[in-house]
């Protein structure tokens, strides 16, 4: 079953694919360094990265295990923060920054931060991390009842869309762990939509998932990358990063190669 | 949104749920059982002692013991001055011109009624018993009207004082120590010689022992002539418009009558010294449940948040900050509160009127027949504020600790 890559309601013109040379970076990543632990201890996980990620644009970065791909995702998506000094003490120059949507993350405090993420930011994880206690369809609007941009019944209509969208309408009122696999991780990305985010930061998404599954997922990247959403997705499977329109290579907490990639017919 | 989060999690560990419930659901009724058992015993002594032996009492003496004349001619010497053998003049003890001051008290704003009386020991027997006994010597209708004794008298009746010659009424433990019944004579000898045999006219049961068991009521005309204490009153009760006052009463009256006067709580002050160590040992062990219950929330807590480590990241990661998730977990601690203390806040009043039926006799500081409750509405307050404070602060470090997750290092498999 093809599944439809849902609609997405932010004005983007349907062929958004094409990215409008000039436009303010959706996220931006200035001199980024990441130091985990201290002391002699301390791992320098990412090395000054500086990246820009436009609006519509679907970015696949790659690279070996610890090459600090997720750690960069996650400083991209507001889940964590660039550290400030190297493991000597002594502080980055340039200052090291996450701009989100041109919101320097440094300036938020962490309830800013965490409102910042739930606007313009959607995640989606290997594991698909969805609350066993409650329903697919109450799993997707969770995001939504925190923006309050919806009215609970709309917040609950908008989640049956997407999960009619994602083929998964007859699930809606089954508990999160009464799903198959890759049900969970459908559910998990409608989810990370539910917001209409600004971007989908996606970190092994099908890792976790079996050859079929993981083409669904790739499908509703691909479908979702058409109409103009913001996709940056760590993985180790090339061909999933093959289908994006850039692709960055990683080695070392460094970024060793940004291409772009042809398009693809979806 | 938060609470949809909380209640759900509250309600898919339902077992621990109710167990914390429990906890915190027995240790509001213990508190509210117990507080009202010890508020019933000594409600009924200081309603019961007060009642029976008014709210104010003027003695035939000075506050202070009156200082040697030596004293007062060198106040301040020491070294050089020494007192040795003194012997006290013999005085008579008597309040001075009583009737004077009885008119005096009655226009104090404030008084209701006042009444003399002349106090003395003497042994009473009949047959072959005997026993000491607290012979006061009243008006009948003035101490009726300060006191509740009148309607205290179970068998014969208060005002047969006047009518019968040499009445008397005494306690019921007295009348069951002496075996003496109504009408019986029994004879009467007191500390100063005097002697005389007095027919009971009534006997009283006012449920605290100490007084049913040493107190007899006689006409003070007779009194005074038993104790050899002719024309003499030695106090004064005094009842005031309401008794809890009657402290600051008894400083201003003690002001105008220049003798020691005691309040009802200043006369009582041992017992209620033991009453107040009583309620403390109360709240000490009705606390201590309270903090296990506590501990138990504490501890479900615990273990529902290192469960839900993994829900707590993506709870974060689509938007919730650390406030969020300290308000879902202390709003957990809040259903487990609300419920727990609720039902406990019932039980306790189911417990209360059960108990309040049981049919045990009670003979102690004070008789009665069954358990005896006592319920205050403060009681009922102070049990469901502090179960609340407790569990919500047994609530707070959970959900802390909750808050204090790094997404991040959950994600990335470190918890």
């Amino acid at each position: 079953m093809r599944i439809e890559a849902p609609v997405i309601s932010r004005g983007v013109a349907d062929d958004a694919a094409t990215v409008t040379a000039g436009t303010e970076p959706l996220l931006r990543a200035q001199n980024v360094h990441r130091v985990l632990g201290s002391g002699e201890t301390a791992a320098h996980i990412l090395r000054g990265v500086d990246l820009s990620i436009l609006p519509g644009e679907y970015v696949s970065i790659v690279g070996q295990s610890g090459s600090g791909k997720s750690t960069l995702l996650y400083l991209l998506g507001g889940l964590d923060r660039p550290s400030q000094q190297n493991p000597a003490g002594e502080s980055f120059n340039p200052a090291s920054r996450i701009f989100i949507d041109g919101k320097d993350t440094y300036e938020l405090d962490e309830a800013a931060l965490a409102l910042l993420r739930n606007g313009k930011v959607g995640f989606v994880f290997q594991f698909h991390y969805l609350l066993k206690e409650f329903t697919a369809q109450e799993n997707i609007a969770l995001p939504m009842f925190k923006l309050g941009r919806l009215t609970r019944p709309a917040a609950m209509d908008r989640a049956a869309g997407l999960l009619e969208q994602f083929g998964l309408i007859d699930k809606a009122k089954r508990r999160a762990n009464r799903l198959s696999g890759g049900e969970q991780q459908r559910v998990a990305i409608a989810r990370a939509l539910a917001n209409e985010p600004a971007v989908l930061l996606a970190d092994e998404p099908t890792g976790n998932l079996d050859r079929q599954n993981s083409e669904r997922v790739a499908e509703i990247f691909d479908g979702l990358a058409a109409r103009g959403q913001s996709i940056v997705m760590v993985t180790h499977d090339l061909n999933l990063a093959r289908r994006a329109r850039r692709m960055i290579s990683m080695e070392d907490g460094r970024i060793v190669a940004d291409n772009q990639l042809p398009a693809r017919t979806v | 949104m938060l609470w949809f989060i909380s209640i759900r999690y509250f309600l898919s560990h339902k077992r621990q749920s109710l167990v914390c419930i429990a906890g915190v659901t027995i240790s509001v009724m213990m508190f509210i059982t117990m507080s009202s058992m010890m508020s019933g015993f000594t409600d009924k002594f200081i309603i019961e002692t007060v009642e029976s032996s008014g709210h104010i009492t003027i003695h035939d003496e000075p506050r202070e013991t009156r200082t040697q004349i030596l004293r007062q001619a060198y106040p301040g010497v020491e070294g050089v001055l020494a007192l040795e053998g003194i012997k006290p003049k013999d005085q008579v003890r008597k309040i001075s011109n009583p009737t004077g001051l009885l008119m005096k008290l009655r226009r104090l704003p404030g008084i209701v009624a006042v009444a003399p009386m002349v106090t003395g020991d003497a042994i009473a027997n009949y047959g072959t018993k005997t026993v000491n006994i607290e012979v006061l010597g009243v008006e009948p209708e003035q101490q009726t009207a300060v006191t509740t004794i009148g309607l205290k008298v179970v068998a014969g009746d208060f005002k047969r004082l006047k009518t019968a010659a040499q009445g008397i009424i005494i306690g019921r433990g007295v009348a069951d120590v002496l075996g003496a019944s109504l009408d019986d004579s029994i004879s009467l000898n007191s500390s100063t010689g005097g002697r005389t045999i007095a027919k009971v006219v009534g006997i009283f049961d006012t449920g605290v022992t100490p007084i049913d068991y040493s107190r007899a009521y006689m006409l003070i005309n007779n009194a005074q002539t038993l104790l050899d204490k002719k024309n003499i009153v030695n106090e004064i009760v005094l009842r005031t418009d309401d008794y809890q006052l009657a402290k600051g009463y008894a400083t201003q009256i003690e002001d105008i009558a220049g003798y020691k006067t005691e309040s009802w709580q200043e006369s009582n002050a041992n017992f209620l010294k033991i009453f107040k160590i009583q309620q403390i040992i109360t709240y000490f062990i009705t606390g201590a449940l309270l903090v296990v219950a506590a501990f138990g929330v504490l501890n479900i807590l615990i273990m529902a948040v290192l469960e839900r480590v993994n829900d707590i990241a993506i709870l974060k990661s689509f938007g919730l900050s650390r406030q969020d998730i300290t308000v879902i977990y202390v709003m957990q601690g809040l259903v487990i509160g609300l419920i727990g203390s609720t039902l406990g806040l019932l039980l306790g009043k189911v417990a209360i009127e059960s108990l309040r039926r049981l049919p045990i006799q009670m003979e102690g500081l004070v008789r009665a027949e069954g358990l005896l409750m006592s319920e205050h509405q403060s009681e009922y307050v102070v049990a469901f504020v502090a179960s609340m404070v407790v569990v919500l602060l047994a609530a707070v470090y959970p959900a802390r600790r909750a808050a204090k997750y790094d997404p991040v290092e959950v994600i990335r498999g470190a918890h």
